[in-house]
C-alpha cells in the first residue's frame, strides 16, 4: 500500500468534482468553515446573518437532519430522497 | 494524515465498501463514528487515518471520506488534518457562481451518500417509462415527485417494502399532500397505464411541438391527480357500459370534474361508446360543460378528450 504524499494529495483535491462524506461531527466542522453554526439544541445558524438555515423544504434544519450541502448551490437538503432529487431536476 | 490513498478505478465498485474493508471497519463502525464505538486494528497494517487506541473505551476520531466521481478515487481522514488551502477552496466554492468556480465540491452524510448514490444509479437506467414523459415536463418539481415515486415502486416491486415506504414518506415530506398522491399512484399502477394507454401515443406523435407536448401531458397528469378517480384512460380492456355507469353515477353525486381520455382508432370508438350512453339531459340539468373533442394530428394520431366540469370551469383544488 502507497502512501500518499502532499504533491499526490495537493492533485488529488484539485480534482473538479470532490464530494466530501461525513459524519455528524465532521459535518459540524466543515459547516462551521462555512459559517453555518451548530446551536445547542442542533439547529443550524447561519453566522453572518444570524438567521436559521432553511433547507429546500422551506423548514429549519438540524444537523440531525442534514444531508447534503451539493456542488453548485447553497442549498440545503435534508435525509430525504425526494428533496435530492428536487434539487436534481432544478439544476438538470 | 490522509496517508493512505485509496485508488479504486472501477466505477462499479462500491468506494465506502472497500474503504470498510481496506480499514477493516464494519459497516457500523464508520456509520456510528459519532457514538464512540470501539474498533480494534490487531493486524499491524497500514495505520488508518481513523484514529483508533486499544482498551474498552476506544475512540474514533470524525472522520470523512473524500471521493473524487471522476477518477473513482477516495480518500479517508480527519478533516482537521486537511491543508488549510484546500479547506479555503472549499469555504470560497460555495460563494462563488458557477461559472466563477474552479471546482464543485459537495458535503454529504454518510448515510445518505449511499442513499443518493443508490438513486443516482437509478436515474441512469434510464430503462422505466417514466423518461418517456419527464423530459416534456416543465415543472422540475413534478419531475422531481413523478422520478422519485418511480424510484419507490422499484423498490416496493422487489419486494422491499420498507425502504419503498421511507421513499413513499420522503415525498409526501417534501412536496406535501399532492406529492403524496401522485407517489401512491404511481407505486398502484395507475400512472403506468395513463402512460402507456394515453401519453404514449403524444409523445409519439412527430406533427406535434414539444412544447404542445409538453402543455398536453402537464394539464393532464395535473387534472388526473387532483381528481383521479373520476378520470378514465381507455384501453383494449375497458367496458364502455361499465364507464358510462360509473360517470352517470358521478353526475348524480355532482362531482366537480370528470373526463373520458383515449389515443388510437379502437380506444377512441370505446369512449364514444361509453360518451353515447351517458344521459346527456341530466348532465346539463345539473349544470356540467360536456366538452367532447376529437382531435386528428397531421400524424394520423387520433385523440379524444372528454371533459365534464360543473359550471364549466376545471376545479381548483
Amino acid at each position: 500500500m502507497e502512501k500518499m504524499s502532499k504533491e499526490q494529495l495537493k492533485k488529488f483535491l484539485l480534482e473538479k468534482e470532490l464530494f466530501i462524506i461525513t459524519n455528524e461531527s465532521s459535518a459540524k466542522e466543515i459547516l462551521f468553515d462555512l459559517k453555518i453554526k451548530t446551536e445547542e439544541d442542533g439547529f443550524l445558524t447561519d453566522i453572518q446573518t444570524g438567521e436559521p438555515v432553511i433547507s429546500n423544504d422551506d423548514e429549519e434544519l438540524s444537523i440531525k437532519k442534514f444531508g447534503a450541502l451539493l456542488p453548485g448551490s447553497r442549498v440545503f437538503v435534508k435525509k430525504n430522497i425526494a428533496g435530492y432529487s428536487q434539487y436534481l431536476f432544478e439544476h438538470e | 494524515m490522509f496517508e493512505a490513498p485509496i485508488a479504486i478505478k472501477d466505477p462499479k465498485l462500491n468506494v465506502k465498501s472497500r474503504i470498510r474493508d481496506f480499514f477493516r471497519l464494519s459497516k457500523t463502525d464508520i456509520d456510528n463514528s459519532d457514538k464512540r464505538k470501539a474498533v480494534l486494528l490487531d493486524d499491524g497494517g497500514p495505520k488508518p487515518a481513523v484514529q483508533i487506541s486499544a482498551g474498552d473505551n476506544c475512540e474514533i476520531k470524525p472522520t470523512i471520506i473524500i471521493l473524487a466521481p471522476r477518477t473513482g478515487e477516495a480518500i479517508c481522514g480527519s478533516y482537521s488534518d486537511l491543508p488549510p488551502e484546500f479547506k479555503k477552496l472549499v469555504t470560497e466554492q460555495f460563494d462563488k457562481l458557477p461559472a466563477e468556480r474552479k471546482q464543485d465540491v459537495g458535503i454529504v452524510d454518510n448515510d445518505f451518500y449511499d442513499r443518493i448514490d443508490e438513486f443516482n444509479k437509478f436515474i441512469d437506467s434510464k430503462d422505466n417509462l417514466l423518461d418517456k414523459i419527464i423530459p416534456f415536463v416543465k415543472d422540475p418539481d413534478l419531475k422531481a415527485i413523478l422520478k422519485t415515486s418511480g424510484f419507490a415502486k422499484k423498490k416496493f416491486d422487489a419486494a422491499d417494502r420498507t425502504t419503498g415506504q421511507q421513499i413513499k414518506d420522503d415525498v409526501g415530506n417534501q412536496f406535501g399532500k399532492t406529492g403524496r398522491r401522485i407517489c401512491n399512484l404511481y407505486i398502484r399502477g395507475y400512472l403506468t397505464s395513463m402512460i402507456k394507454d394515453y401519453l404514449e401515443p403524444i409523445i409519439n406523435d412527430v406533427a406535434m411541438s414539444d412544447n404542445e407536448k409538453g402543455n398536453k401531458i402537464t394539464t393532464i397528469i395535473n387534472n388526473s391527480i387532483k381528481f383521479w378517480e373520476n378520470v378514465y384512460f381507455i384501453h383494449g380492456g375497458s367496458n364502455s357500459s361499465k364507464i358510462a355507469e360509473e360517470i352517470s353515477h358521478l353526475i348524480k353525486k355532482e362531482a366537480p370534474y370528470i373526463a373520458i381520455h383515449a389515443a388510437g382508432p379502437e380506444n377512441i370508438n370505446l369512449a364514444e361508446k361509453a360518451f353515447e350512453q351517458i344521459d346527456l339531459n341530466t348532465v346539463k340539468e345539473k349544470g356540467y360543460f360536456v366538452s367532447p373533442n376529437k382531435e386528428q394530428s397531421n400524424s394520423k394520431i387520433l385523440i379524444f378528450d372528454l371533459i365534464i366540469v360543473k359550471d364549466g370551469k376545471v376545479p381548483i383544488c
